[in-house]
């Protein structure tokens, strides 16, 4: 969500519909979308050596610092997930507008069919 | 007490990765409010413990982690209930039901020591992932502290959680020891462990730390660091949540 407005905001016109796919290898429009997601496959995988490899190539293609912030992201995210599945916290209105949105790139990335949609989408 | 610092990380780790680490490490190994210091560290070394739990892999695996019975593999002398809390939320946090919870409650763990614990497992958790992130060895936990448990628990709770779960303080917190937590209006995820407000206290420091700040969540243009623009920013945090089924 906090993506699709970053987008809006930058006015440009990125098509996100591969960004849950793990097949999807870039995000076009996005700078280093490739290597990016390749460090989250990697890190999702549990994968030392591709992780490595990814790790090098962020440095390489962007910089350390923010190879260093890519994993440091990554791990917040592993631990918001956690808040969120294991508390039943319904996902907050944001307005109707803001909400329609929500609601139309819920469908668009396929995050409806989650299972934790069953506990937070509930309000 | 055990200090942590990246200096031999194979790339320069910017300062505040081991100054927000280390200032929880100091309130990991000191008594909670429902928890001792070595109990403590001992949730943390039964979140480390659970990765490699045969029972967590095998319930993992299956169609419903509630067909496969057994017992978990354990690190702790912690209580089943609490060791159970532990291994799920750290191994299929996404599977996790409503009457999953009550059993937990019905079992005798109060809420307010199941949200420190959630706290605790997801301080630890995140910090122990950056570590992996990075190919850095995970910090020797801390040795425990001695002192008792505060009991304190917030006078201004929303005891319905909104439809949660789990108790938490309102969405505006105007005045009384808990108004540093947050300005104005925030989100569930946040709110989320405010029955326990120091565990939001050491969500909040982290998040900055490897994040964002929260009140910043929502200025789009806000870029903390400069490494990563906004956008890649999110990419990571959409795929890391894709992969985890994140809904919220």
């Amino acid at each position: 969500m906090v993506l699709r407005v970053s987008i809006e905001s930058s006015g440009e016109s990125i098509d996100l519909d591969g960004l849950t796919d793990p097949a999807c290898t870039e995000i076009k429009g996005i700078p280093h979308s490739e290597v990016l997601l390749k460090f989250s496959n990697a890190f999702m995988a549990y994968d030392p050596e591709a992780l490595a490899l990814a790790r090098d190539q962020l440095a390489k293609e962007i910089s350390p610092e923010a190879m260093v912030d890519t994993a440091a992201i990554a791990s917040n995210f592993q631990r918001m997930v956690r808040i969120a599945d294991s508390t039943g916290i319904p996902v907050e209105s944001m307005g109707d507008d803001m909400d329609a949105m929500v609601e139309e790139l819920n469908e668009q990335l396929g995050i409806n069919k989650y299972v934790s949609a069953a506990n937070s989408k509930k309000r | 007490m055990t200090e942590i610092n990246y200096r031999d990380a194979q790339v320069p780790i910017r300062g505040g990765f081991a100054e927000a680490h280390n200032r929880y490490w100091k309130r990991l190994a000191s008594a909670g409010a429902w928890f001792s210091g070595a109990e403590r560290v001992a949730i943390a070394r039964e979140v480390r413990q659970a990765s490699s739990c045969s029972l967590c892999s095998q319930r993992k695996a299956a169609l419903s982690p509630y067909q496969v019975d057994g017992s978990h593999d354990t690190a702790s002398e912690l209580s089943d209930t609490i060791i159970e809390v532990i291994h799920r939320v750290v191994t299929d946090s996404a599977r996790l039901t409503k009457p999953w919870f009550d059993g937990i409650i019905q079992q005798g763990l109060k809420v307010e020591e199941y949200v420190e614990i959630i706290g605790t497992i997801v301080n630890l958790f995140s910090i122990d992932e950056f570590c992996r992130g990075m190919s850095i060895p995970l910090n020797e936990l801390p040795e425990p502290v001695a002192g008792e448990p505060s009991n304190y628990r917030p006078a201004n709770i929303v005891e319905d959680g909104d439809g949660s779960w789990v108790p938490m303080c309102p969405n505006t917190v105007d005045s009384g020891p808990e108004s540093d937590l947050w300005e104005g209006r925030t989100g569930y995820v946040i709110r989320a462990l405010s029955l326990v407000p120091d565990e939001v206290r050491t969500m909040l420091d982290l998040l900055e730390t490897h994040y964002i700040n929260n009140s910043q969540i929502w200025n789009v243009k806000h870029c903390p660091r400069g490494t990563l623009s906004r956008i890649q920013m999110e990419v990571v945090a959409t795929r890391v949540s894709s992969f985890n089924g994140c809904f919220y």
